[in-house]
């Protein structure tokens, strides 16, 4: 379905550019309504008691799956964490659906985990194996997704003191902000509907919040 | 903003007039001037349409720039550079942005800067999840979560009929094997007795008895000189011999029997002849009965079955004829 609505004029202000458009549409192609939405809501709030929840259903299958296949009680634990780590980092970003269930998702993350592990220790091709009662249906679930796009999804961590510093320095609004915007990647219109507000107020906000950082990492450096 | 010549410097600045070192310049003043940050805010504002009775004129005076811009092939919205510093950014994006990185060093440092604090933010998001997801952990290993979650054993559910069948099934699989291990346990060895001693005493007194017909007697005479001589080929076929001419069941009969038990227990056939000698000391009507029963005793002592040894041997202990033997056998056994 195709929404159109008449903002009247828009303009943007950037340090780079500046741009305008008169009469100004907006479209937006609405996707259709998933059964785990408020699911992923709670997972982008951070609700601590969405993941224990999380850990309650979706661990014990991701356990036997590790244990099944020559693994550790801690290797199950160290990689259900890491899969959820993934899907945190998913969720926010802007055309991230769920086609499968959260649990199928993390099986299937921990899947693929596992077996990059063992493959990289064997060097040979291994096929893992399945309990059919749990691990069939949940392989079944997401088999249409590629697994493969999320493995390798790690940010890069080798970051500076100084922009952890200037980071720091900033008031929470402008820091979860920035967080949002360029850390999880939710785009400013999701996030002007979460906060209730617009996204040009959001687009001018998060422009001077990122002046600011500059301006805060300029003076650490400076400063040295 | 009643100072004409600070929005000449503003808009100069920000429709791109100024010279890299005007604009240096100029940033570093808005860093350290709070004042004129001020002024610029509300200038930005102004641009930002806010303030209406400005925005048709400054939208006509943009749109002129944008399209300059835009020819020059230079024009970049906020959205693309982000899309860009995201990695998000379509091809023809990157060239764009890549083209103008090449010819304008400002805004390659700008993007440093940017593509630098991103990453940072990224992981500053990532340690801020990683802390959220710890803390949950930490408190179901607490509880002690994981260790609950070991794989639950597998439930083999059986229909009552399948279930009576298999109970049947194992009865009948546990008596099989506690009798073969029974029989393991109990099983006569194969090996011929070294020293064995012919217990002849019955055979002698049958032998010598009268109303026998002249061959019986004569064969059985025969087999006993045999066996005296240790000739035990030719025993056999006599005590065959004898065997046809006696009739079935006759205590005769069965001396002979007892003849070839032992012969068969001396030959190394030890089982048949232990079998035998069971049989026979069972037997009450028989004639050699506490000889039979004794022999089986010694028998199986000699053969190292121990404890058949004694239960046969025991009741011989009140048998005056084999009292004493049977309790110097059972003391070595003991």
């Amino acid at each position: 379905m195709i929404t159109f609505s008449n903002k009247g004029y828009n303009i943007h202000i950037s340090h780079y550019n500046i741009a305008t458009t008169n009469d100004y549409i907006e479209f937006s192609i609405e996707m259709p309504i998933m059964d785990n939405n408020d699911l992923l809501y709670l997972i982008k709030s951070n609700d601590p008691d969405t993941f224990r929840n999380i850990y309650r259903s979706a661990y014990p299958s991701c356990q036997q799956l590790i244990l099944r296949n020559s693994g550790t009680q801690d290797d199950a634990a160290d990689l259900f964490q890491e899969a959820l780590l993934i899907l945190m980092r998913n969720a926010r970003k802007t055309g991230f659906r769920l086609n499968s269930t959260v649990n199928a998702f993390l099986y299937g993350i921990v899947r693929n985990l596992w077996l990059k592990k063992l493959q990289k220790k064997k060097k040979n091709k291994i096929d893992l194996i399945i309990d059919e009662e749990i691990g069939t249906p949940l392989k079944n679930i997401a088999s249409d997704i590629d697994f493969s796009a999320y493995l390798d999804d790690q940010p890069e961590m080798t970051v500076s003191k100084k922009v952890s510093e200037a980071i720091a320095t900033l008031g929470e609004q402008c820091r979860e902000l920035l967080l949002d915007f360029y850390g999880m990647e939710t785009s400013l219109k999701e996030l002007a509907e979460e906060r209730k507000t617009t996204s040009d107020y959001l687009k001018l906000k998060k422009y001077r919040c990122m002046q600011r950082l500059r301006a805060q990492l300029l003076q650490k450096k400076e400063v040295q | 903003m009643k100072n004409e010549a600070l929005i000449d410097l503003f808009d100069r600045y920000h429709f791109l007039r100024m010279t890299e070192q005007e604009r240096e310049q100029f940033e570093t003043q808005l860093i350290t001037d709070t004042s004129l940050a001020e002024e610029y805010d509300i200038y930005q504002q102004l641009l930002a349409g806010l303030k209406k009775a400005d925005r048709q004129r400054s939208i006509a005076f943009l749109t002129e720039i944008k399209t300059g811009l835009n020819d020059a092939g230079l024009f970049l919205s906020p959205e693309e550079i982000d899309s860009y510093l995201l990695k998000k950014a379509p091809k023809d994006i990157q060239n764009k942005i890549e083209k103008r990185l090449q010819e304008d060093s400002k805004f390659k440092k700008q993007i440093d800067t940017d593509a630098e604090l991103i990453a940072g933010l990224k992981a500053f998001q990532e340690e801020k999840n990683k802390n959220v997801i710890a803390a949950v952990k930490a408190e179901l290993q607490q509880e002690g979560f994981f260790e609950i979650q070991a794989p639950k054993k597998k439930e083999y559910k059986i229909a009552p009929k399948r279930r009576q069948w298999a109970i049947a099934a194992s009865i009948a699989i546990v008596t099989v094997l506690a009798a073969w291990l029974w029989r393991i346990n109990t099983a006569i060895p194969n090996l011929p007795i070294a020293q064995f001693e012919w217990e002849l005493e019955e055979a002698k007194a049958v032998a010598n008895k009268k109303g026998f017909t002249g061959n019986v007697a004569s064969l059985l005479t025969q087999s006993l000189t045999a066996i005296e001589n240790n000739n035990l080929q030719a025993v056999r076929p006599t005590l065959d011999k004898i065997s046809l001419e006696l009739s079935a069941n006759s205590s005769s009969q069965k001396i002979v029997q007892f003849l070839n038990a032992q012969l068969d227990v001396k030959e190394g056939r030890t089982r048949q002849g232990v079998k035998q000698l069971k049989r026979l000391s069972k037997d009450k009507d028989f004639i050699a009965q506490p000889t039979a029963s004794w022999l089986l005793g010694r028998s199986y002592w000699q053969l190292g079955c121990y404890k058949l040894a004694k239960k046969q041997l025991l009741p011989l202990i009140n048998n005056p004829q084999y009292s004493e033997r049977a309790q110097r056998i059972l003391e070595t056994i003991e």
